[in-house]
């Protein structure tokens, strides 16, 4: 409770907290009141009756403008916001909690092929995470029946799956994709706190395994948890970005046709990734904000889970120096050796 | 001769863990099928390919089977100079940065660290934008164009992917070296060194620079790593016709595992080559590094 309280404190810490909750409620209560609904612009005509081309500047619709649809884009980012957190939440959770299970399982009962499992998982992060992730999602987001010419006869490819089928395999395919480097990671965490000495005490007294983990490790991994689950939650948001850039996204699309009857992809979920990955190419075009306005927000959802993070790190690090002992902390300034004539190590 | 050996077996498992993860994917490509039997066929199928690469076959455009290597080497090389262009560049300004900084008087130190610090945040997208408008700006502006921004199949570009690329991995490297600078600069010989009258960026360069060199050369296995996640991205933005571009075109089971596997190969040889030479020079053993 005491770091929690320290933390409210913190300055880095609060910051991010605040604004990620802030998108996150603002975003629920729009959907509470007005139910998601985007308002949208029709085609505006100048004074003499002569179209105005579409996606309409920031000047006309503060703040952001609006896209090729005629929507209004700071309600449509509003719209996204709490499905990019609530996403960016659920895969690090799904990352995370299974890997503690796993990680503790292979520190306690598989030690003695602990060496050859944590090389097989560090080759694995060999094969880069962005293209595992497209590859394996290219065929389960298949939205629209593709028709492939094999030998001159027309063959239908794979059949789509439900939409709710795809949200979820879409959650857990990222989600699984680090379960091997995490629980690695946490296996690592658990060993360093079961070689202090007072677990060993413990042992001695006839401490079972289940003890072991719920009194003395508990306390020491939940504050590292802490620190990997923020960290898992930017990877994802950049993981999540990455592949939208590619295409994939939570929700797919809907082809349906813009103010001038031009056909052009909508995204279901308007989740900011997607939203960033659909939108980039209007930084071609002359209307280049369109491009930013995702990335910014998704910088400062980033940026603020940065500084949460950064906050944490302050924290149990000031937390920790006050465990220690006094004399400890007196003494760290002067040169340790218990022979004066020493030789100075250079390396 | 040991930290080859390593570097080699760590080859190996690699090798290991890009067969049998290709192999995976070749599950999905007809569909879902969670099948053993495909699984081990498939594997059987990379290694054959491996072994023969006269089997390495794609489904061109008309239905026609064509041999990959009618252009797949182009692809290749390009993707690997990017690379290895990159790595090098990233280092380079990750260490100029640190010996900068290093020159500052403490308070400016503070914030410089905490600009960089910052940016390093920043998603890597944010910075590609910001660079692709700017020079997009710039040609609005003045008519010029400083770089290609995008490449296409004739025309290869070079300059502004590589350096976007390497321009993150830079603040990592600059990160990792500016905690082992300060860790280095508290000690006794640095301070004797001072008190002989040498000036900072003498001791920077022929003490501190050589202790720390072998720490950050264990550091930057997750800046090859960092490297490779993000080129797959790099080469769909700046419309680089890389080895990534190729694999997800043609993402059969057995291709997907050539290719990386000859990516990795070029990384690994430097990577034997620069701990040897690191043994052999001035350093105790380092162990194992990548």
């Amino acid at each position: 409770m005491y770091i929690v309280k320290r933390l409210f404190i913190n300055k880095l810490f609060l910051t991010g907290f605040v604004i990620i909750s802030t998108m996150f409620l603002v975003s629920i209560l729009y959907f509470l009141i007005f139910n998601d609904r985007i308002p949208t612009t029709p085609l505006l005509f100048d004074s003499s009756g002569k179209p105005l081309p579409a996606p309409y500047s920031l000047k006309i619709f503060p703040p952001f403008g609006t896209d090729n649809f005629g929507r209004d884009l700071f309600i449509v980012m509003i719209v996204g916001a709490k499905y990019t957190i609530a996403a960016g939440l659920i895969i690090t959770f799904l990352r995370v909690f299974p890997s503690i299970w796993i990680g503790l399982f292979i520190h306690f009962f598989l030690q003695k092929i602990e060496r050859p499992l944590k090389s097989i998982a560090d080759a694995l992060n060999y094969f880069p995470i962005t293209l595992l992730a497209f590859l394996l999602l290219n065929v389960i987001l298949v939205q629209e029946v593709m028709i492939y010419n094999i030998d001159g006869v027309l063959v239908n490819g794979p059949e789509p799956l439900p939409y709710w089928n795809r949200v979820v395999l879409f959650l857990v395919v990222l989600a699984l994709l680090f379960i091997p480097t995490n629980s690695i990671l946490i296996s690592n965490e658990v060993k360093a706190i079961y070689n202090n000495e007072f677990i060993e005490s413990s042992r001695t007294l006839g401490a079972s395994n289940w003890r072991i983990v719920t009194k003395h490790i508990k306390p020491f991994l939940v504050p590292q948890l802490a620190i990997i689950f923020l960290r898992d939650f930017i990877q994802t948001l950049i993981l999540m970005s990455h592949i939208a850039v590619l295409g994939l996204f939570i929700g797919g699309f809907t082809r349906k046709d813009d103010l001038f009857g031009q056909p052009d992809k909508l995204s279901n979920s308007n989740e900011w990734s997607g939203l960033l990955g659909m939108w980039w190419d209007f930084l071609w075009t002359s209307y280049p904000w369109i491009a930013f306005i995702p990335i910014i927000f998704l910088s400062i959802l980033i940026l603020s889970a940065k500084g949460m993070m950064e906050g944490l790190t302050n924290v149990l690090t000031a937390v920790d120096r006050l465990r220690e002992p006094t004399e400890k902390r007196i003494e760290t300034g002067f040169i340790k050796s218990d022979n004066p004539f020493q030789r100075v190590k250079l390396y | 001769m040991s930290s080859i050996f390593t570097v080699l077996t760590r080859f190996l498992y690699v090798v290991i863990g890009i067969i049998l993860i290709s192999a995976f994917v070749g599950l999905f490509t007809n569909g879902i099928q969670l099948e053993i039997t495909l699984f081990v066929d498939n594997v059987l199928h990379i290694m054959k390919s491996l072994v023969f690469p006269e089997n390495l076959m794609i489904l061109g455009p008309t239905n026609r089977q064509y041999s990959i290597f009618i252009n797949f080497w182009d692809y290749y090389f390009y993707s690997l100079i990017i690379f290895l262009a990159a790595l090098c560049i990233s280092i380079i300004i990750g260490l100029f940065i640190t010996y900068v900084t290093i020159l500052l008087p403490q308070k400016l130190n503070d914030v410089v660290s905490r600009i960089i610090s910052l940016l390093e945040s920043l998603p890597d997208l944010f910075i590609i934008i910001v660079i692709q408008f700017s020079v997009i700006y710039y040609f609005n502006q003045t008519g010029t164009l400083l770089f290609p921004v995008a490449g296409s199949s004739q025309n290869n570009t070079y300059f502004l992917p590589i350096f976007s690329l390497a321009l993150i991995p830079s603040f990592m490297i600059y990160r990792i070296n500016l905690h082992l600078v300060n860790e280095e600069w508290k000690k006794p010989y640095i301070e004797l060194a001072k008190s002989k009258g040498f000036n900072k960026s003498n001791i920077f360069f022929s003490h501190v620079l050589r202790n720390i060199a072998p720490s950050t050369f264990s550091h930057s296995k997750s800046i090859v790593l960092y490297l490779l996640s993000s080129m797959v991205i790099f080469e769909k933005l700046f419309n680089i016709y890389g080895i990534f571009t190729f694999i997800t075109s043609y993402p059969n089971p057995n291709v997907i595992a050539f290719a990386l596997i000859m990516f990795f190969l070029p990384v690994f040889i430097l990577y034997a080559l620069i701990t040897t030479l690191i043994e052999k020079k001035y350093w105790p053993k380092i162990g194992m590094v990548i």
